[in-house]
């Protein structure tokens, strides 16, 4: 109902016989793994800064930005 | 209220769309959802390898993930808040006389950038529809559930904030 992201859904895998020794869980039971991938500060702000100016652009406004807002270029 | 309008901005899609402003995705890393509001502050620092859950009907669950950086690194010390159901699909803090925090505990990766813990299977459970957001979403004729799902929210000085 919230519109799921399909890159956060995963099957529950089985826990196999090396797994079940290494951490100390019975054979079979069930086994959630992901591979979270976080993004930088600065790739964050870049992209979020370009997505900013693009949407202006589309918009046709002459825009540059300060302290992250994109506000009028009236040079 | 205040929970009512926090599941109205929810179901709308408002969170979400604020959220994937100021924190933007590049394809290769992992995307934001929503909060909730069964997040606390009081979940408990826990080592590798703990049992964070204890409802005995919950099937138990074994959890081994890694947070890498967009490069593929693995990344040390980055502080993990993680929070779910008992197999009734409520929170801890769904109950009252809540004496300290269950199926929720903070983590930290280590070295390479592994995090592990025991926990139990997700359920799915309905978002509270007893108020003003359970009436609308009738009249839009959408059901209340959300899937089973497990929270993340992982913070490191230098890297941008992520709920998921």
């Amino acid at each position: 109902m919230f519109g799921v992201k399909e890159s956060l859904l995963i099957d529950l895998g089985t826990v196999d016989a090396e797994q079940a020794k290494t951490y100390g869980v019975k054979e079979g039971g069930k086994l959630m793994s992901y591979d979270f991938v976080l993004v930088s500060e600065q790739e964050s702000r870049e992209l979020r800064e370009k997505n900013a100016m693009d949407a202006m652009k589309d918009l046709g406004f002459r825009m540059k930005l300060y302290n992250g807002l994109p506000v009028p270029e009236v040079d | 209220m205040l929970q009512e309008f926090i599941l109205l901005s929810d179901i709308l899609g408002l969170s979400l769309l604020v959220d994937s402003i100021d924190h933007p995705k590049p394809p290769s890393s992992t995307e934001g959802t929503v909060l909730g509001p069964f997040h606390t502050h009081d979940a408990i620092s826990e080592p590798n390898g703990t049992q964070i859950a204890h409802d005995p009907q919950g099937e138990p669950c074994l959890a081994v993930c890694t947070v890498k950086d967009t490069e593929g690194k693995p990344i040390e010390g980055v502080k993990i808040d993680i929070w779910e159901t008992d197999s009734n699909g409520k929170y801890d803090v769904q109950y009252e006389g809540r004496e300290q925090p269950d199926q929720r505990a903070v983590m930290h990766s280590d070295k390479e950038g592994v995090f592990w813990f025991k926990a139990i299977v997700p359920v799915p459970y309905p978002i509270p529809n007893d108020g003003p957001v359970g009436k609308l979403l009738k009249v839009l004729k959408r059901h209340c559930y959300r899937p089973s799902h497990m929270h993340f929210m992982m913070e490191k000085p230098g890297f941008d904030h992520l709920i998921t």
